[in-house]
Order: structure tokens, then sequence, then C-alpha cells
């Protein structure tokens, strides 16, 4: 049962130097209880569809196309509308926990505060299902104090709070972007763990938004692959692992010091994607992928490739993608 | 290249110690203290490259400031080309400075916004060395640019003007210009995105081949400083729990902290999660 | 810093400039100002302090644009005159504070430690007392006039700009460009010329148009309390006080001045606002 469409989703900000092209054409569902993993680099778009699907863009950008959840256009409802949706049924987990966290409001108000304002709940009832929350996300009493504030905690258990806010209200989507990036190692896999515990328990749909390909290995069942504003690959992560279609994503796993299981020897080189992201102002008329790619042909500049299908769902935005030679 | 104690020696650390003084808690009690290092003992011959691994609040980045002369440590000796740092008049450690410079982890936030490239990269060589002529500090800055890939132009450019790898390349040229003998490099690409990070790494092992430097390299990452270093120690609490061969940390970690902190790295072909693919 | 880039940083404030408003009608009120100024010392309609009891306390008329006084010396030259000393009094208090309170400021935030303290304190015990009160006391002590108004309010622009200068030094002694100079072996005093400054410099020039703003009202103020510019000098808050006494007999002798304090005030607000806009980093261009 598909949750959340996005149909086509293009977002545009005007900039001095003319409108700069943030999301190009977005497309992909997400059903109930699917662990969705969005890669890519900074500037790709990630974010920037998390903000769009949270009706949070900033002031400046033009979003077209639409984002259908639960039957309702998103793109097209009021402020008013959004906040019933935003929190509530949409909930979000940030990338920094220190500032997501209101420094002068103790842990267990900022986890009350959605269940007061979203369910209207009482003040008591609504500190008691906190303190419920605070021991899910494995910070439990009395350690762990309703009344404590964020300086109190390390990065990670902040980041637990964030997420206790995130579910209070159960909502059927949780977009978590970048959750584990401003966080130790040690902690990143245990709130990795705790992010697919609490979605799967509650049929909860995750939306993982990160720039580490092996996150999105461990943790998803499908994914995304995003460049330029663009998606240029998709399919269950299995699948996508398996065959790594379009040259952007063998660059991107080519060039992790994560991907080599032993040193280089002396004198040999990390992989690399020569070149750079264009310029969101000057974007080429041709696969946006094109000029640093070691398989550009003639044929990938006159227009953008369209996305056609692999084996077992898994699709690719590339006229010459690795692996084995298309179907006819 | 595990052994270490073979060429002379470049750095040597004995028993540093750094205390900073926390908020007094009582107007008359003597403010508490945090202790971030902790008895630190650490070698590097010249040309030898050494990581030091750690998560925040191990006390690495404490570790290259107080290397650096940048903080006085409570206690403790550092030594630098047989040179006691903190014993050294002011001129002394200024000249012991042409000889380490340090690169930054934020590639935003280590050039001054106002100043143009030529200027920032040229600013050791202006405090350091004196009687350097305008034809010499502007060849000089052409050929740090060079050697990170960057053109002798770009001096001109403002640093809002590159992206975030290009000004990593501008820091490292500051850090080279004055040849210095060790380079101090603060989590250098973990600001970076994958594919520019692949890069400078990249950039760091062509520099050490090409000018035998030497490399004291931060960063929480082990899988990082597996390809530029030789050593590797690991911190926690601001003590140095483990140290060896890059090669022999990495496939027979002893403490078992280290083991933790590799064990929770993720990889690709490593098992997926219970949840995953159900 | 070559000239060419210097100009065309220049062309590209004037570009973003043009369209803000505060900024525009700030800046063509503040050159009003020094316009009008610099005309009353070569010309003005009537001589400043020429009196005419014959013709005194005269409504607006064709002959005296904004009128006479109760000893029938014209209004209009007396406010253009009054802009001189207006200015001259709030630029030099301005540069007192801001000459002393930013080294101080500096210097705290380089040094740490006891210097800072003292400094600090220093300053604390400068703001304990009210502004307008102290600045009588000091008049009271050397004697009411120009150079001690403009003393007296000097040293309370001491303090605002010191701990606005400490206050912003503080949080880029913490960035890595900084540590980088001191990498390079810049000694403190070197890198906040260097480094510092420059950096902090878009916040103090709005803070001066705020300060200046500031001083043209403590000029007036303590000229109002006869503390001030002293007789036949014009000044705005003199012409203010003297008309006090004639409110209902002619209004128009309050109202004048009034407006100039006001419209000056107004209109170095919004250049301040204006220029905060203007030079502010997060909004020169996007990337």
């Amino acid at each position: 049962m598909t949750l959340l469409s996005l149909q086509d989703l293009r977002v545009t900000i005007a900039t001095p130097e003319g409108p700069a092209t943030l999301l190009d054409g977005v497309s992909f569902d997400l059903a109930a209880g699917e662990q969705l993993g969005i890669v890519g680099e900074s500037g790709c778009g990630k974010s920037m569809t998390a903000l769009a699907v949270m009706g949070l863009l900033p002031a400046a950008a033009r979003a077209e196309g639409h984002v259908i959840f639960e039957g309702k256009n998103l793109l097209a409802l009021d402020e008013d509308a959004l906040c019933q949706i935003r929190g509530r049924r949409i909930a979000m987990v940030f990338q920094e926990p220190m500032t997501a966290l209101n420094p002068v409001k103790t842990i267990g108000d900022q986890v009350a505060e959605g269940l007061r304002w979203h369910m209207g709940l009482g003040r008591g009832e609504a500190e008691t299902r906190a303190v419920k929350l605070l021991d899910r996300v494995g910070l439990p009493q009395p350690r762990f104090a309703p009344g404590l504030y964020p300086h109190q905690l390390s990065g990670g258990q902040r980041q637990r709070v964030v997420i206790a806010i995130a579910l209070a209200c159960d909502p059927a989507v949780l977009i978590a972007d970048e959750p584990t990036t401003a966080l130790d190692v040690t902690s990143q896999a245990e709130i990795l763990d705790l992010l697919a515990d609490v979605t799967a328990e509650a049929r909860m749909a995750l939306m993982l938004i990160t720039h580490d390909l092996a996150v999105v290995w461990q943790n998803t069942a499908s994914m995304l692959v995003m460049y330029a504003g663009c998606v240029v690959e998709r399919g269950t992560t299995a699948a996508v692992f398996e065959r790594m279609a379009h040259p952007y994503t063998r660059g991107l796993l080519a060039a992790s010091p994560h991907a080599l299981d032993r040193a280089l020897p002396a004198g040999r080189r990390l992989a690399t994607i020569p070149g750079r992201v264009p310029d969101p102002q000057h974007r080429p008329q041709g696969c946006v992928f094109a000029g640093r790619c070691s398989r550009a042909a003639p044929d990938c500049l006159p227009g953008p490739p369209a996305e056609r299908a692999l084996e077992d769902g898994h699709r690719v935005a590339c006229l010459h993608p690795h692996g084995a030679e298309l179907p006819a | 290249m595990t052994a270490g104690e073979t060429g002379p020696m470049l750095l040597r650390v004995e028993g540093l110690t750094l205390d900073y003084p926390l908020p007094r808690e009582r107007l008359l009690a003597p403010a508490p203290r945090f202790r971030a290092l902790n008895a630190v003992n650490l070698h590097l011959a010249k040309g030898e490259s050494l990581a030091v691994v750690g998560e925040s609040g191990s006390g690495k980045s404490s570790l290259a400031r107080t290397v650096l002369a940048l903080e006085r440590p409570t206690a403790g000796r550092v030594e630098m080309m047989g040179q006691d740092v903190f014993a050294l008049p002011p001129a002394g450690l200024r000249a012991l400075r042409r000889h380490a410079q340090m690169v930054f982890q934020d590639p935003y936030g280590s050039l001054d916004p106002r100043r143009k490239i030529g200027w920032t990269i040229a600013e050791p060589l202006d405090a350091l060395e004196s009687g350097v002529s305008a034809a010499e500090r502007k060849a000089r800055i052409a050929e740090v640019l060079d050697s990170v890939g960057l053109k002798p132009r770009d001096a001109e450019r403002f640093p809002h003007e590159f992206s975030g790898g290009q000004r990593q390349r501008i820091a490292i040229a500051r850090a080279l210009i004055t040849h210095p003998d060790l380079i101090v490099a603060d989590e250098p690409v973990s600001a970076l995105d994958v594919s520019v990070q692949a890069q400078v790494l990249n950039l760091f092992m062509d520099l050490r081949e090409r000018l035998g430097l030497s490399y004291l390299f931060i960063s929480h990452d082990l899988a990082v400083v597996r390809h530029v270093a030789d050593r590797v120690a690991v911190m926690r609490h601001g003590e140095v729990v483990e140290e060896g061969g890059v090669e022999s940390v990495f496939n027979a970690p002893r403490h078992p902290y280290t083991q933790a902190l590799l064990a929770a790295v993720p990889r690709v072909g490593m098992p997926r999660r219970r949840n995953a693919g159900s | 810093m070559s000239s060419e880039t210097q100009t065309s940083a220049l062309r590209e404030y004037w570009q973003r400039g043009r369209g803000q408003a505060n900024l525009m009608i700030g800046l063509a009120v503040t050159l009003t100002l020094v316009a009008v100024a610099l005309v009353s010392l070569v010309w003005t309609p009537y001589t400043v302090s020429a009196i005419d009891i014959p013709g005194k306390l005269q409504p607006p008329s064709a002959d005296h644009w904004l009128g006479t006084d109760q000893f029938g010396r014209d209004v209009l030259s007396r406010i253009m005159a009054g802009a001189v000393n207006s200015i001259a009094v709030s630029l030099v208090a301005v540069g007192i504070g801001a000459g002393i309170g930013v080294p101080l400021g500096a210097l705290a935030a380089a040094r740490r430690g006891l210097v800072e303290e003292v400094v600090m304190r220093f300053n604390d015990f400068t703001f304990a007392f009210p502004a307008l009160l102290s600045a009588v006391m000091i008049t009271a002590l050397f004697g009411p006039g120009a150079i001690n108004a403009i003393i007296a309010i000097g040293i309370f622009n001491i303090p605002v700009f010191a701990r606005l200068t400490r206050a912003a030094a503080l949080s880029l002694w913490k960035r890595d460009f900084v540590l980088a100079a001191r990498v390079a072996g810049r000694g403190r005093t070197r890198i906040t010329i260097d480094h510092i400054l420059p950096n902090i410099a878009s916040l103090l020039i709005v803070q001066m148009t705020i300060q200046f703003a500031l001083a043209i009202l403590a000029e007036a103020g303590l000229s109002y309390l006869g503390l001030g510019t002293q007789p036949p000098n014009p000044s705005w808050g003199k012409m203010l006080n003297e008309a006090q006494t004639l409110m209902f007999i002619a209004p128009q002798l309050a109202v004048f001045p009034g407006l100039a304090i006001m419209v000056t005030v107004l209109g170095l607000n919004l250049l301040g606002d204006g220029l905060r806009d203007l030079l502010d980093p997060r909004l020169r261009r996007l990337r």
C-alpha cells in the first residue's frame, strides 16, 4: 500500500545568478513499513526532497509536481493543514541533535510537547507517555529523568531524545536526515539499530537519508541514488548493490575508503570521480553525470536519459549502465 | 615501516598531560579540572606517518594543538627535532614552526573570508621567514598551488569562490609553503564528500611520496587513516589505549575498545541488519 | 588588495544597496544633513547671531522660512549652523568611543585572563552610571561647554564599543583561520590587525551610525539642560530649551529644531539598519 508518493517533483530557487534547479523530476513511492534509503553527496537534493515532503522548503523555492500523502497533495495544502500532518503523521529526525533540541527546556517537556499539541493530552498524561517514550528509545528511568536538560546528555543520547519526539504521535512516516553523521561511530550503530527497531515495530515507513552507502546497505530494503537533483538509480538495496548499474553509484562506492578491506599497496591511490557536481544554475542539457563519467558517449549529451528497467524492479537513468547487457 | 625508531626522531611526546579548568562550582573551592590528555607518549621518525584515532572527547584534537604549542600542557614534554618546544624562547619557537604546519577540519572556517588565497597561503612565509623577495614569494605561492593541483592565478581569488575540496587544497598549500617536515592534520577529510575525500587523501599520499613529509594524522575514522599512516595510536579518554603498525591494529586489534571501534564501522558486504529486506 | 577588486566590490555593494529603501532613505537624509552643515559654513540666509528685536517671534514667511526667535534671529539659519555643531560633537564623541573602546575590546579578547577582567570591570563601572547623569556630573565638574559635552558623551561610547568588539572578537578567536595564523607564527597583535578587525569592521560601522544618532540626542539633551553648547552658538538642544518658555506664544520655535533632531536620528538609524543588511556576509552572494 503506497503511503507517500512523489510524482515528478521539481524544485527551483531564484538566485542572483538566475534560477537554480535543486530537484529535477524526482518520483518515488513509499509503502507502509518500507525502509527506503536515499543516498548521495551534498547538493544532490536528498535533504531538499525531505524538506519538500515536510512542507519546509525555503521561502524563495518553488515546487512543482505532486507530493501525495494519504490521498492529499501536500504541495497544495496551506500552512495550517501542513501543521496537522507535520510532526503528527510525518516526523523527522535531524542531523545535529544539539540544534534540534531546545537547550532551555527539559527533555521530558520536549517529548511531551507534541503529545499535548497534536494529541490534546493533559499535562500529567503527556508526561507519563513521555517517560514511556524515553524508555522506549533506550533512556530508562531513573537515570534519564524527564527533568534533564539536553546539555546533560551525550550526542547519542540527545539523538535518542530527538527520536522519542519524532515517535511521540505515532507517525506513519519517519524521515531521518543523516541521523548519525554528527555522532561517533560507536553511537552510530546503536542509533541505526534503534531506528530500524522502532519503525519495524509500528510498521512505520522509514526514509533514511545518508551520504554513506554502507549505512544504506545495512539498514534499508530499497534505495535511491541521487545526483544533482535527479534519481539516477533505484531498486531493492540487494539488487542495486549486486549490479551497481549507474557509473556514479560505482564511483561513489569505489571512492569510499571503507570499500577496501586492506591498505593500498605503495604507490596506489584511491579511486576518484573526476570533476565536480554541476552548478544548479548551469545544469547540462543531457545526462547530469556525463561530464564526469568514463562511459559517457555522444548520445548522453542531447537530453536527459530516461529511466530504464533492469531485472527485479531495479531501474537506472543511464544509457550505458554497467553490468549485463540490457534486454532488447 | 612499523619500526619507527630507525630514522632520526622528528617528534617525541613524553608524559603529555593537559588539564582544562572547568567553571567553579563554589566560590572559594579551587575550580574543577577536566583532564584532556593523560600521560601521552608518542614518537614519530622523520618521513614516518602516525595516525591518532579516537571518538569525540578522546583528546585527539587537544594532542594536535599541544604538539604545535597552541596549548600549554600541565605536565610532560614535546620535543621537536630534539628541542623541547615549551622550553624555547619565542624566537626559537618561531624558527621551529617552519618545520611543523597544520591542516584543519573545516575548509570553510580555516580560511579568512576577507583575504585573497595568495595572502592566506603566504601567511606562514611572511611570519616565519625573513628576507623573502617579492618575486620569490610569488614563485613559492605558485609552487605550492601547483603542488595541490590549483593554478597560480587562483592566488588572486577569494575563498568563497572555491568548493569545499578546493578550499582544503588551499589549506594544504598554506601548510606546505615553509617546506615543513611535519604536517599535523586534524580530521582533514571528514567534512568533505566521499568522492572529494578520496581526492584529498590521494593528495596527502602524493605529497608524502614527493616531499618526504611526516604526518600526524588525526581522525575518528580508522578506514581513512589506513591509507596514509604507517602506525596508528588509538585514543580514549585522553589516553593511548593501543598503538601499533596500521595493518596489525586493523587485522588483529588487541584492545577491546579498538575492537569495538572497528566493529562499529558499517561496511558494504557485512551482514545486514535483521529488519532490512524483510 | 588591488584597487581593481576594491572597486568591483564597491560596485557590487552599490548594485545591491540601490534596492534597499532603508539604506537609500537613510543615506539621503544623512547626506542632506552633511550638505546643509557644509553650506552653513559659507552661507546662511541671515547672519546666525544677528539680533533683530523689532522682528522677533515672526511666524514662517517668505523672508524667514522658519520664522524668527525671541531675539529676532532667523531660525533656519540657526538650524543650519546647529547641524555643524551636532555633527562635530557626535563625530568626535563617537571617535573617542570607538578609538578607545575598540582597542580595549580587542585587547581584552586577545589577552584574556587578568587584562580582560580589568578592562571589562572598567567598562561595567562606566556603564553602571546612567549616561546622561554622568555627563551632567562631568560638565558640572569641569564646567559647561561644547568640549566637555563631547568628552562626556565620548566616554559613554567607550564601553559600548569595547563590549561589542570583545564579544565579536572572542568568537573570531575560536575560528580555525585564526588558529591557522597562530600556527603560522603570528603574534596576537598582528592577528588582531590582520584577521580580527577586518572581520568585525562591518559590525563596527553599523554600531557607529547608531551611536552617532545617540550622540546627537545626547548633545541636544545636554545643551537643553544648559550644559552643552553655550550661547550665542547655535545648537538644536539649546534652541529647544529657549523655545520651551515660549511654547504657547510661538510653538514653531520648538517644532523646527525638534523636527531636525527627529529626522536626523531617524535617518541615521535607517542608515545603520541598511548597512547592517548590506554588509551582512550571509547575504552576500548565495555561494
